[in-house]
């Protein structure tokens, strides 16, 4: 079971008391990792930041609905990054980054954008089967496991939704957004407009 | 002299109320309207209804970390963090900070506290189940610690009445293992609850799936909103504090109650260190407080006071006033303070995905979700463990979140996103937890907190019952799901939890027949100091496995009325 679904079972284990948004504030995010290392991301360059963005835009990109430049993910990324997460995580993203940007992701076309996500989702997916794969290794030598890093897309695209869909335009624009319903039906038909409820 | 005199006057009451959670509350609402004149002292800070709720209206954007936990948060919290939720930012104002409040492990427990005015009852699952005929009776049966002094003939008027106060929505089941009470209408289930209810009540007969029994206002009385609370407008953020004074608190409900007696004098940021032993009286005469601000020391005095700082804050309250006569601590004549500790273990269960139901969804947030009541153990069921479990859960449609495990990224993953996924439904057991006199705490000989108390020290595990219970938890909720259609079922046990992280600490001060294995007796008087009730969680003498809160009231409103009625006759 991996940590989303623990949690989120724990919610509905209290009986569906905690609300979605809620849920989603335990996801993967805010590893837990060597305290003793002083913080090392400070903030993205100029380029990185533009990078970030370019890259969110093109998880979620502008439609009939606006999208994560829009809603400022980039510079969302640059915060959580900063607060919620250790330095092994900021430093695999940092590298991850380097990485993509070496393969000439500004200046490839829209086209060749997706190539290089799509082959850094690849990656991420099997890094994830991979640590998986250790850390059952470990659990069975009854080791301890040092959890790495986690892996660049993962977090990118994570914190993209994250920050996109949490956001004043993603939560009242690209989902229904109702923060007082008043009331409550547990059975109702689904509406060709209704969207998947923000919170 | 004279001045003294005066000034011990003025920190007289009839009644003092150590703690002003959702036990503490109840004391001084009963206790004020029956004519005394109460203090309420809290350790912490004062936070007022709706006014000092400073998360409850805002939007997901507002929140810096869009709720997440920092990693200066994370070391702040350290216990808080275990949960998965409880340090979490929208709420995480209202949650204590470890650091600064740090306990000993000698094993792992989860101690999640709220030291303000109207502790944990702002924080609270809100669910309310009575204990039944059979949890009252289990000990004395099966030899397991000590038997109730109380059966749920005396406790049954008591739900009825705090029941009618708090407003508990739910449904009448007429179920021996889950008593019916006074119920505000139900909330409504699901499309896929409905078919899984259908579908599990059939196959395995004698097991039930109903809606939760909630302290949520479904439909508010004339009692109710004459103390300025409304109904439920399904926002699903009760943790934030309910600007609606929608769901039970000591804000929204108790407090209100006592402060319109005009006979409440609430006495916020004094940490309780110890209560007042008379040798020569023989019996309490008050408490010392600590302010947590200025760390001056101060006395208040009164005829009778009731202790409901929480079932392991009681605790050590007691174990650290000590006398000539209780030496170990006020009470513990038997050395049962602190033992016994219970909670309900819980995180083992099953989810699964339902497919079908697409064109279905719901409107609202429903701050509840379903039950299963215990069946374990239950008639002619027979386990090689004894008592049992419920199981709590609810099935809804995957949100945006479902993204972050799928592949894919642009615009028609986008698309795919703003739709509702998959129905997912969980069953999540939340099982009893025996009490073991070697679950203890105690207090630290030589570390101390920065007001000079010494810290807790935990020493409690479950046990091979509870381990053997687990099993079922997980099982039975996989099998149940299967047998309702479900699909891709993932079965979970996690056995790294430890005691605590049920939040419903039990068992500390437990009541009984005989002194010499119990500290208070049925009316939850310490048994050699009579002036003194236990009322929270503390009382415990089993934990039967529903949540205990409703039953804190009950026995507090029993205690409180029995005060009262021996002040009268001059016996206290």
């Amino acid at each position: 079971m991996n940590r989303r679904e623990a949690l989120e079972r724990v919610a509905l284990l209290m009986g569906g008391v905690i609300s979605a948004p809620t849920i989603t504030a335990f996801l993967e995010g805010c590893t837990p990792g060597s305290q003793s290392e002083s913080a090392l991301f400070t903030g993205f360059t100029d380029q990185q930041l533009q990078l970030v963005a370019e890259i969110a835009e093109t998880i979620i990109p502008a439609t009939d609905t606006p999208g994560a430049k829009d809603a400022n993910v980039a510079e969302f990324i640059q915060l959580m990054l900063k607060d919620c997460y250790y330095p092994k995580d900021q430093k695999s993203f940092l590298a991850g980054l380097k990485s993509i940007s070496d393969k000439g992701f500004l200046d490839a076309t829209a086209d060749k954008r997706i190539q290089l996500l799509t082959e850094a989702e690849e990656e991420s997916f099997q890094y994830k089967d991979e640590v998986a794969k250790k850390r059952k290794e470990a659990a069975d030598a009854n080791q301890t496991f040092d959890e790495p890093g986690v892996h660049f897309f993962s977090l990118m695209k994570e914190l993209t939704l994250l920050g996109y869909f949490t956001s004043e335009v993603g939560a009242t624009q690209a989902l229904d957004y109702l923060p007082v319903p008043g009331r409550y039906e547990g059975c109702v038909p689904l509406t060709p407009e209704q969207k998947t409820w923000a919170l | 002299m004279n001045l003294n005199i005066k000034a011990r006057k003025q920190a007289t009451y009839d009644a003092i109320v150590v703690g002003s959670g959702i036990s503490g509350g109840w004391a001084a609402k009963e206790l004020t309207e029956k004519g005394l004149k109460v203090a309420m002292i809290e350790r912490g800070r004062n936070i007022r209804h709706i006014t000092d709720y400073e998360t409850a209206t805002k939007a997901p954007w507002e929140f810096e970390h869009r709720g997440r936990v920092t990693t200066q948060a994370r070391e702040e919290y350290w216990a808080g963090v275990r949960t998965g939720y409880t340090a979490n930012e929208e709420h995480r104002y209202l949650f204590e900070n470890d650091k600064e409040n740090p306990y000993i492990e000698k094993r792992g427990f989860d101690w999640i506290r709220a030291y303000h005015v109207g502790g944990r009852s702002l924080l609270w699952g809100r669910q309310s189940y009575r204990l039944c005929e059979e949890d009252f009776e289990a000990n004395l049966k099966e030899g397991v610690g000590i038997d109730w002094p109380v059966r749920y003939a005396d406790i049954a008027p008591w739900y009825d009445y705090v029941e009618k106060f708090i407003g508990v929505s739910g449904s009448k089941e007429n179920l021996k293992v889950l008593p019916d009470g006074q119920f505000l209408p139900p909330m409504d289930m699901t499309c896929v609850e409905r078919e899984v209810k259908v579908a599990i009540e059939k196959r395995f007969p004698g097991r039930k799936l109903i809606i939760g029994r909630t302290a949520n206002l479904t439909q508010a009385t004339k009692e109710q909103t004459e103390l300025g609370r409304a109904s439920c407008q399904f926002r699903n953020m009760c943790m934030r504090g309910c600007p609606y004074g929608a769901y039970f608190s000591t804000q929204s409900a108790t407090l209100p109650a006592a402060e319109r007696t005009g006979n409440l004098t609430l006495i916020t940021d004094s940490i309780v260190s110890e209560i007042i032993y008379d040798e020569q009286q023989g019996k309490a005469t008050g408490v010392r407080v600590i302010d947590q601000n200025t760390l001056e020391t101060r006395e208040y005095f009164a005829r009778i006071i009731f202790l409901n700082a929480s079932a392991i804050a009681s605790a050590a309250i007691l174990l650290n006033s000590k006398s000539s006569r209780f030496p170990n601590g006020l009470g513990n004549d038997s050395d049962q303070v602190g033992r016994n500790i219970m909670d309900h273990h819980l995180a083992a269960g099953a989810s699964g995905i339902y497919e079908g139901m697409e064109d279905k969804y719901y409107f609202g947030r429903r701050a509840n979700g379903i039950y299963i009541p215990r069946y374990r153990n239950w008639a002619d069921d027979k386990r090689d463990y004894i008592r049992g479990f419920g199981y709590q859960g609810g099935a809804s449609r995957l949100g945006w979140s479902r993204g972050t495990s799928q592949k894919g990224f642009g615009a028609e993953f986008k698309k795919s996103l703003s739709k509702p996924g998959p129905w997912r439904m969980n069953l999540g057991g939340f099982g009893e937890m025996l009490p073991d006199e070697n679950n203890r705490m105690t207090l630290s000989p030589d570390k101390k907190d920065k007001w000079g108390l010494p810290l807790v020290v935990f020493d409690a595990a479950y046990s091979e019952n509870e381990l053997k219970m687990r099993q079922d938890m997980m099982n039975d909720a996989a099998e149940m799901l299967e047998a309702a259609g479900l699909k891709d079922i993932q079965p979970y046990n996690d056995l790294t939890k430890n005691p605590g992280i049920g939040i419903h600490e039990m068992g500390t001060a437990r009541m009984g027949r005989d002194p010499k294995t119990s500290v208070l007796n049925q009316y939850n008087q310490i048994w050699d100091c009579k002036n003194v009730f236990v009322t929270d969680g503390a009382f415990m003498t089993s934990s039967s496995c529903v949540n205990p809160s409703l039953t804190y009231m009950a026995f507090t409103a029993r205690a409180a009325n029995y005060a009262v009625e021996a002040m009268k006759k001059m016996e206290l």
